[in-house]
């Protein structure tokens, strides 16, 4: 086991891998929480109010999310870090099959994927969450929407509040602007019902 | 050549390598894990020069009886590259 933790803290180091998957889960759980916003936000203006069809979109909507997410960032990052790799030989005078590095570039691309794939699929499954409690009976459709609203806003919130963290400074403003986002996905698709119904 | 002589057994206590790593690579990592090589007791790295993806350094191993062959695929498993083997101290037991 200590051998194991050492060999993934051995490519933690050397693929660089917090950092980038650092930034996967903030753009990608930032995907996820205006995919499902703008989803949920087209099935109440388009008046489909059963919560069957709202569980059937969340489910949809994160598999969707998750099989993107998985699929085109490890293939980017196979291709992006491959080359690197192929660099790093012409320089070496050496293949790297089968050293660290090799193993470490490609844990780092399979971590990537899998937090690229995890974490707006986690955001969305979660704004789905008050469309089971209404097909449940515990909530009516009307608090299932706002819920549904109020966690993605929430998401988005803390989203913003953790880029304020990372960057040290104005975590308000980092907060603000990823929660406008958010609401401004909201009226769009508001006055896309206004724009349909006139 | 005389029997006692025969019955000898040359083992090497000390090994300078000319190696070029991958700057991504830890040094310190390198040097642990080299240390850990059969018959090591000691490895210095000195860092001889440094391009944008790789460094070249001077390793000097010593040890009671080091593992040579140990040793190279370590650096290989690491993704090092050996250039030169510029030194090597070997002592009769």
């Amino acid at each position: 086991m200590g051998y194991i933790l050492e060999r993934v803290r051995q490519y933690i180091e050397i693929s660089n891998a917090l950092e980038i998957v650092r930034r996967y889960f903030v753009i990608n759980a930032f995907d996820g929480a205006v995919t499902i916003l703008g989803a949920v936000m087209g099935a109440y203006i388009s008046g489909i109010n059963t919560p069957k069809a709202l569980i059937n979109m969340g489910f949809s909507v994160s598999i969707a999310l998750a099989m993107s997410g998985f699929t085109g960032s490890l293939l980017m990052e196979l291709a992006e870090r491959g080359g690197e790799v192929k660099d790093l030989e012409r320089r070496l005078f050496r293949k790297l099959d089968n050293s660290l590095i090799t193993e470490a570039h490609n844990f780092a691309s399979l971590v990537a994927a899998l937090v690229d794939a995890l974490s707006p699929a986690v955001v969305a499954l979660t704004a789905t969450i008050p469309f089971i409690l209404a097909y449940m009976g515990i909530m009516v459709m009307a608090d299932a929407f706002k819920a549904s609203i109020l966690i993605t806003l929430t998401f988005t919130a803390l989203l913003g509040f953790y880029l304020g963290r990372i960057s040290k400074t104005r975590v308000w403003l980092y907060t603000a602007a990823m929660v406008g986002a958010g609401l401004l996905t909201a009226a769009l698709s508001l006055m896309l019902e206004g724009a349909f119904h006139s | 050549m005389t029997e006692e002589y025969e019955e000898g057994e040359a083992v090497i206590t000390r090994v300078v390598i000319d190696v070029m790593k991958p700057r991504e690579l830890p040094l310190i990592d390198l040097a642990s894990a080299l240390c850990l090589v059969d018959g090591v007791d000691e490895v210095h790295i000195i860092v001889s020069e440094v391009d944008v993806k790789t460094e070249t350094m001077k390793i000097t191993v010593a040890g009671n009886s080091i593992d040579c062959d140990e040793l190279y695929k370590t650096l290989e498993d690491y993704g090092c590259a050996l250039r030169s083997t510029d030194e090597v101290v070997a002592v009769r037991k």
